[in-house]
């Protein structure tokens, strides 16, 4: 069972694992969102504390996340009803619509792919673990939190705007980097790329392997 | 896709509808497998049966 459950994590720069599930909005592939970048995300369980507040701030960013062409997916191994239950219930008593599917893993399938169990925390229930799955389907971040810390929702805005940063920009970005602020170029690979970096002009060079540039 | 039988895609169903586009790919696919569209090309039309099911809708 506990072999089941530690079924291994997925590799980043790899293809997402594939799965159909059932979800509050019906039957989804996670190939229906080819050409969307997805942040899959899992929770221990409905009607819970911590959950009830992340949820609340997952739905605050959605519109966010919608600019950047960003879907979310939530998970637990709770049932459709129970979900559909807590999101009518948060709804009722905060005002604030869960506008994204949330699968309902009830038999771990989604969960074992991801490894998203974690029996030193709990043997029943997932893990806060965040997927972030870009548009060809490649996981490209993972994060995960016990289940006794809430999320920090503007940092999965940060990544989301540093992933596409990267891609589009072919550039890292340092430690705290907000849009907006001077990212970094690839290092030189070469002693004369090294001394032509070092020349070039524009760039906010500590030496000559940490340059950065405004965009 | 119309009740006329014009095929679209699911892009263009998507704007239509103003539903994310998974929704629309999953609902597709159901439909598809349920015979009521079928798929050519990427562009998804109302079949027969679909036609049929479409004139018995209380909506309709």
């Amino acid at each position: 069972m506990e072999e089941q459950e530690q079924a291994g994590l997925p590799r980043l720069g790899e293809p997402a694992p594939q799965f159909e599930a059932v979800t509050t909005q019906g039957p989804l592939k996670l190939e229906d969102f080819k050409g969307s970048w997805v942040i899959l995300f899992s929770h221990p369980a409905d009607f819970t504390p911590v959950c009830t507040t992340e949820f609340m701030a997952f739905a605050e960013i959605y519109p966010e996340l919608k600019k950047r062409n960003t879907e979310l997916l939530g998970l637990s191994v709770d049932s459709v009803s129970s979900h559909i239950a807590w999101i009518r219930n948060v709804e009722e008593k905060t005002g604030v619509k869960i506008p994204f599917p949330i699968i309902a893993d009830l038999n771990k399938d989604v969960s074992r792919r991801y490894g998203m169990i974690m029996p030193g925390e709990s043997r029943t229930e997932t893990v806060r673990a965040v997927f972030v799955i870009d548009p060809d389907q490649k996981l490209r971040a993972m994060v995960y939190y016990p289940l006794t810390t809430g999320r920090n929702m503007n940092e999965f805005l940060r990544l989301i705007d540093a992933l596409q940063t990267t891609d589009k920009h072919h550039v890292a970005t340092p430690a705290n980097w907000k849009p907006g602020e001077p990212v970094v170029i690839p290092p030189p690979n070469t002693t004369e790329m090294a001394e032509e970096r070092a020349k070039e002009e524009g760039l906010e060079c500590i030496d000559w392997y940490l340059c950065k540039k405004k965009l | 896709m119309t009740s006329a039988g014009e095929p679209a895609t699911p892009e263009e169903i998507a704007g239509r509808a103003g539903l994310p586009l998974f929704r629309v790919r999953s609902s597709l696919r159901e439909l598809v497998q349920a015979g009521l569209i079928e798929e050519k090309e990427n562009k998804y039309r109302t079949t027969e049966k679909g036609r049929e099911a479409l004139q018995r809708s209380p909506s309709s």
